[in-house]
């Protein structure tokens, strides 16, 4: 069974959170803090970290920051309500491999809480939104020679599907590929955007001091 | 200052009193003293007193002192004219070291500044001893008969200064050179002409001048800066009664609707949902330079609007935007009949709608998750598909495309660029 640690300053969203999934995964521990957060992480070596991006101590960003430069195999969701670009790109540029809002119901979160702990990442239409925003304009960067700093056509197609409401499944099925290859693409999306430096990105990040 | 910290004053208890030192003493202990008790360094203490003692001052203020300041046990005392010399001469246990010496090389600091102060003809002149005196025993009265509290206040404040100074050293004694130099130049000019009758008041002036910045001058800085302080604890409170406020009038509302509607979750959701956007808006506003009039804006509202009339949730992302025009205006509305006619009969909670501003054309799709149905077999009356949708991006130049089965129904909309130049 996949290990799980929660992480989130409102006990009411744990609990909540934990009665939804807690029959499909393990929950092996909770923390309402920073520094709770990463004591715990360090102590229960969970397959995947539910994380929320607003917490006491630094937030999300803090914790994978933290976690990582101990046990850099912890894989992250951010799980959270807040839309603004900055906390979602954030986060995820920080480590998370990816973000899905409180409003998921059960059966999609545990989807994707597998699916991160399969070492893929997880789009949601509003990810997705943003980085196609974050990719728009093609080659009209100077810098945007670098693979890293452009989407290829298929993942630009992969995209729009998830920002249009799309499964995976349901995105193979109308680009007829495989899931593994709708995988494959949206994998590819997250390196570029963990690594790329387009001036979009970098701006977000620089909204909560990422850079 | 933009140190948001408040001042620490200094516990009073931690600055030594001001007396007379028995230990370390070139003459009485008055400069070991005094630099004791303002935790300065005592040769700076001892230069000042023998560069003043130039004109006699430093002279007069040190026998103040040393008559008025009390003593440490066992410390030279002044009761009698011939203290004074046994002070001088007197060997003692417990005195600085090659205290003769030093004794010597600060008599020679006042010589040396007495004579350049006598060739460059600025000499504080007997007519300015007077004025220079009293401003400094008045400065030292008021220092005297300040409460200990705001004595560590000035003294932290001086030492800030110096350390802003840094590395002050240099800087304070080439400042210093720099201001001979002017007193100077001035003083040569006004003794050799007509000016030279005002130079003994001028001098008096400047230096009661000086004396009072050096007394206000801490004092002024601090009350500017509780000033400003307290300006920025007003717009903090400012800022949290407008939170308050804010809080109050939507959050607090709604959650009381919650409760008196509970009965009703179709209400309950509606309010709810209404709630968060609002709330969204209000903390993650979109940035937006020209009014609300963007396609972006215009999409958002419309989805609000569906939401609130039909219980259902409309999620809207919308990748770049661009200013309302005709087409665009045609392109959210036939948006909102797609949102409209999945809340009304596809049975689906929410509705996703993604909408994309490129270069060469707009795009919009609107799905939802619910029973479907067959888009050739819409009845007559129900005209809201083939006119609203349809025929409205036909006329301005675009395309609805419509794909409806059992697992939802994608409404797609494209208005090409050129269409709209």
């Amino acid at each position: 069974m996949t290990r799980v640690v929660l992480v989130d300053d409102h006990l009411l969203v744990r609990s909540g959170v934990r009665a939804e999934i807690g029959d499909a995964v393990e929950v092996v521990g909770e923390a309402g803090d920073v520094d709770e957060a990463v004591h715990v992480i360090i102590d229960t070596k969970p397959d995947v970290v539910l994380l929320d991006v607003h917490l006491p101590g630094g937030g999300g960003v803090e914790v994978i920051r933290d976690v990582h430069a101990q046990l850099p195999g912890v894989r992250f969701l951010a799980l959270s309500v807040s839309d603004a670009a900055e906390d979602v790109i954030g986060v995820v540029r920080a480590g998370a491999r990816g973000y899905v809002t409180k409003t998921i119901d059960g059966a999609a979160l545990i989807d994707a809480i597998r699916r991160v702990s399969d070492g893929d990442a997880v789009f949601g239409p509003r990810l997705a939104g943003f980085v196609l925003d974050a990719f728009a304009g093609g080659t009209a960067d100077a810098v945007a020679d670098d693979e890293l700093d452009q989407l290829t056509p298929r993942e630009r197609e992969v995209l729009r599907l998830i920002a249009r409401g799309y499964t995976y499944r349901e995105a193979a099925q109308e680009l007829v590929l495989s899931d593994r290859t709708i995988e494959t693409h949206v994998s590819s999306v997250l390196r570029k955007l963990q690594l790329s430096n387009r001036r979009e990105l970098a701006r977000w990040a620089a909204g909560r001091r990422l850079l | 200052m933009s140190d948001p910290a408040p001042p620490t004053a200094t516990p009073p208890s931690q600055r030594p009193p001001l007396e007379r030192k028995r230990d370390g003493r070139l003459v009485a202990g008055v400069a070991r003293g005094i630099a004791d008790h303002l935790g300065v360094n005592v040769t700076l203490v001892r230069v000042i007193f023998a560069v003043l003692a130039a004109n006699g001052v430093g002279g007069l203020a040190y026998i103040a002192l040393w008559l008025l300041v009390p003593g440490e046990d066992g410390s030279v005392p002044l009761r009698r004219p011939r203290d004074f010399v046994r002070g001088i001469l007197g060997r003692r246990p417990g005195d600085e070291p090659h205290r003769r010496r030093k004794l010597i090389m600060y008599v020679a600091i006042g010589a040396v500044t007495g004579s350049i102060l006598n060739a460059t003809g600025v000499g504080f002149g007997s007519h300015s001893l007077l004025p220079l005196s009293v401003a400094g025993v008045g400065a030292l009265l008021i220092w005297w008969r300040s409460p200990e509290s705001q004595r560590a206040q000035w003294t932290q404040d001086a030492k800030r200064y110096s350390t802003k100074l840094a590395p002050r050293g240099p800087l304070l004694v080439m400042l210093g050179g720099v201001g001979l130099v002017i007193i100077g130049v001035a003083s040569f000019l006004a003794a050799n002409d007509a000016l030279r009758q005002a130079r003994d008041g001028a001098l008096a002036i400047g230096a009661v001048l000086v004396g009072v910045a050096l007394v206000m001058g801490p004092w002024l800085f601090r009350m500017l800066r509780d000033l400003n302080v307290e300006r920025r604890a007003r717009i903090r409170e400012q800022e949290r009664a407008e939170v308050a406020a804010h809080v109050h009038d939507s959050v607090l509302q709604t959650l009381a609707l919650l409760q008196s509607q509970a009965a009703d979750p179709d209400a309950v959701r509606r309010l709810a949902r209404r709630q968060e956007r609002e709330l969204r808006d209000w903390l993650y506003p979109v940035a937006n330079p020209n009014g609300s009039s963007t396609f972006a804006a215009a999409l958002r509202a419309a989805a609000a609007d569906v939401e609130d009339a039909h219980s259902i949730t409309v999620d809207v992302i919308v990748v770049g935007d661009a200013p309302l025009d005709d087409t665009l205006t045609a392109t959210v509305a036939a948006a909102r009949e797609g949102m409209v006619n999945a809340a009304k009969s596809s049975g689906a909670p929410t509705v996703s709608v993604y909408a994309e501003v490129a270069k060469d054309g707009v795009e919009v799709f609107v799905r939802d998750r619910g029973k479907g149905f067959d888009p050739d077999q819409v009845p007559d009356d129900r005209r809201g598909i083939r006119e609203s949708i349809v025929g409205r991006m036909t006329r301005h130049g675009g395309k609805a495309d419509i794909r409806s089965g059992p697992t939802g129904t994608e409404v797609a909309l494209s208005l090409p660029r050129q269409a709209r130049t």
